[in-house]
């Protein structure tokens, strides 16, 4: 009776085993990782993963994660990767790419030709471009709305608490632009003539924001009256925000990346789910969901009108924002970030 | 069972082992040593940190002492009582820390009235709270935190009074105050300063707070850390890890001494 017992537990532990040990090239689901947010995230689960299952039958899992860079580069130099695609913002691509925690694509998308240059990369393909713009409550100030950075800065005839990112990124941009920089000069960036600026607005900022979703209720609440925020956030809650506005003017876009974090055991299905996200009606759909701009040109024109004035790469908006100099900031951001917090402890 | 002197060791090897090695392992990889310390976080940044640990740490010995002194009283009477009141003191542990900072962001802003963006705080409550994302708020939310636990710490200090010298002091004649001042206090002095380094090695390394009440303006050394993971430069942050650990070692050795103390004083040997 006893050798029974012990031949079924042998027996059912190696079944176990084999089931845990498949194939890799025909895997039963990818875990892709996208921003937070809610809304984001579904975003994503409607214009592209459910779509990916239905066209390939490979489940996708969605999981969110913070843009938490270290996180990522402790799980990929732990060899235990769980993710088998990350969305990842350039300067985390480009660091990423210098530390080699990312794998090479396998798969390149089918119409590269309408990528916007430098879009597609070797270790990754950009997803869309989102941009941090000015938003302020419409009530705040009477009669006149803000347009400018330079109104940010102008506490004279904008008064009001401030909200700004906790991140020098970005920030020093703006600081230039609210100085006069034109934004075809604003790179190499004068850090010195930014901090001088900053400076100035540092007694009027009531919250650094670490979270997307700060601005959104800072402004909501009242709490501040002028903040920078994420255009997508802003986007995804505009029915409830009928006292906020914003402005693409000066705003400034970066891209988001698709990477394959290296350790991931599906570089085969992760290189493919990459290319069918990045095809133009995918990223029109998910755009329309969203409010972020899709880096392929053909996608712009598959949007639907409405949505279009809240897209950062229409022709109305994009001449009039900024893209952030992703190598300048990988050269420079260790020590903006060990400056920035010296800055801010003063 | 008979007391070796050998026994602690297997479980001081486990914790070292589980605890110490891999943070240690860590650490050393990343190189980040303190000499670089003040390239990443200015010593303004360390004063503030531990000025605001030990205003908590005070603060919330002071609120507790009392609440600690009634739960002793009770329980010479009833434990029930005693019991009723811990649970009551000890509730917020429960709740948890995120929580009971979303709670106070909710109750702070509630003082600020209609007038939210102007910075306004309107009505008479805004003459006791402090409005939200200030230094004030930050110190009591922090303050608030401890307090459980100095109370717990403080009611275990005082129940290990010998009763029998309570007992003698009020057969001799000692009045409430008598009590207090001289049996009560002398007697707790040293639970008192283990409680408050607990506190303190905790306030320390504290960052949710700072982050969630002080609107980013307050960074305390854990926020800081934090900001350097979520940029990838481990250097940086394990510099000024190790550093905060350093800084921290005399009053490892308070604690250590404090705790032997104690260990004579309870057990006599």
């Amino acid at each position: 009776m006893r050798r029974i017992v012990m031949m079924l537990c042998v027996s059912s532990v190696v079944a176990i085993a084999g089931c845990a040990a498949k194939p890799p090239s025909q895997p039963e689901s990818l875990t892709v990782v996208s921003y937070g947010g809610g809304a984001y995230q579904e975003s994503h689960i409607e214009a592209l993963f459910q779509p990916y299952t239905q066209a390939t039958g490979t489940k996708v899992n969605s999981v969110v994660w913070d843009a938490n860079y270290g996180r990522l580069k402790a799980m990929v130099e732990s060899g235990d990767v769980p993710w088998d695609v990350v969305e990842v913002t350039s300067a985390q691509y480009q660091r990423g790419i210098d530390e080699g925690i990312y794998e090479r694509l396998l798969e390149r998308p089918a119409d590269a030709s309408d990528f916007r240059p430098g879009t597609i990369g070797e270790y990754g393909v950009a997803n869309v471009y989102w941009g941090t713009v000015l938003a302020f409550r419409k009530d705040a100030f009477r009669g006149v709305t803000p347009e400018t950075w330079r109104d940010f800065w102008d506490v004279t005839r904008f008064p009001g608490p401030r909200a700004l990112y906790d991140d020098p990124r970005g920030n020093l941009e703006f600081a230039l632009l609210a100085d006069g920089v034109p934004k075809t000069e604003l790179y190499p960036l004068d850090v010195e003539r930014a901090f001088r600026k900053l400076e100035e607005i540092k007694p009027h900022v009531r919250v650094w924001w670490s979270d997307g979703t700060q601005p959104v209720q800072l402004l909501k609440t009242g709490a501040v009256a002028m903040s920078s925020a994420w255009n997508g956030r802003l986007f995804a809650v505009r029915s409830e925000l009928e006292d906020v506005g914003y402005v693409w003017d000066g705003a400034a876009l970066e891209l988001d990346w698709w990477v394959i974090p290296k350790g991931s055991g599906h570089v085969e299905a992760s290189s493919r789910f990459i290319a069918f996200a990045s095809s133009a009606d995918r990223l029109a759909r998910q755009a329309e969901l969203i409010g972020y701009g899709p880096v392929n040109r053909r996608a712009v024109r598959l949007i639907d009108s409405h949505v279009l004035v809240h897209i950062p790469t229409t022709q109305t908006n994009w001449p009039r924002t900024f893209v952030v100099d992703a190598s300048w900031w990988r050269d420079h951001e260790d020590e903006m970030k060990a400056r920035w917090i010296a800055w801010k402890a003063q | 069972m008979q007391w070796h002197r050998g026994m602690p060791l297997a479980p001081l090897l486990a914790v070292v082992a589980v605890f110490w090695l891999p943070v240690a392992a860590w650490l050393i990889k990343y190189g980040g040593w303190p000499s670089s310390l003040m390239h990443y976080a200015p010593a303004r940044v360390f004063v503030n940190n531990f000025v605001f640990a030990s205003l908590a740490t005070c603060a919330s010995m002071v609120i507790a002492f009392p609440l600690a002194l009634s739960g002793w009283h009770l329980s010479r009477r009833s434990r029930t009582a005693t019991a009723v009141l811990t649970g009551l003191v000890a509730w917020p542990l429960v709740v948890g820390l995120l929580a009971r900072n979303y709670s106070w962001i909710a109750l702070l802003q509630l003082a600020e009235g209609p007038a939210g963006y102007a910075g306004v705080q309107t009505g008479l409550i805004a003459l006791v709270m402090p409005g939200l994302y200030t230094k004030t708020a930050v110190l009591v939310v922090l303050t608030y935190v401890f307090v459980p636990i100095a109370y717990i710490c403080l009611l275990q200090g005082l129940m290990w009074i010998p009763a029998v010298q309570i007992e003698s002091a009020t057969l001799l004649g000692a009045g409430k105050w008598q009590l207090l001042r001289r049996i009560l206090l002398p007697l707790s002095t040293r639970s008192a300063g283990l409680a408050a380094l607990l506190i303190f090695f905790s306030a320390a390394g504290y960052f949710v707070t700072p982050a969630m009440i002080g609107g980013g303006k307050y960074d305390m050394l854990g926020n800081i850390v934090l900001s350097y993971v979520g940029l990838g430069d481990f250097r940086a942050a394990s510099a000024v890890s190790v550093g905060l650990l350093i800084a921290l070692v005399p009053l490892y050795f308070v604690a250590a001494w404090l705790i032997v103390l104690l260990r004579r004083r309870l057990i006599g040997g």
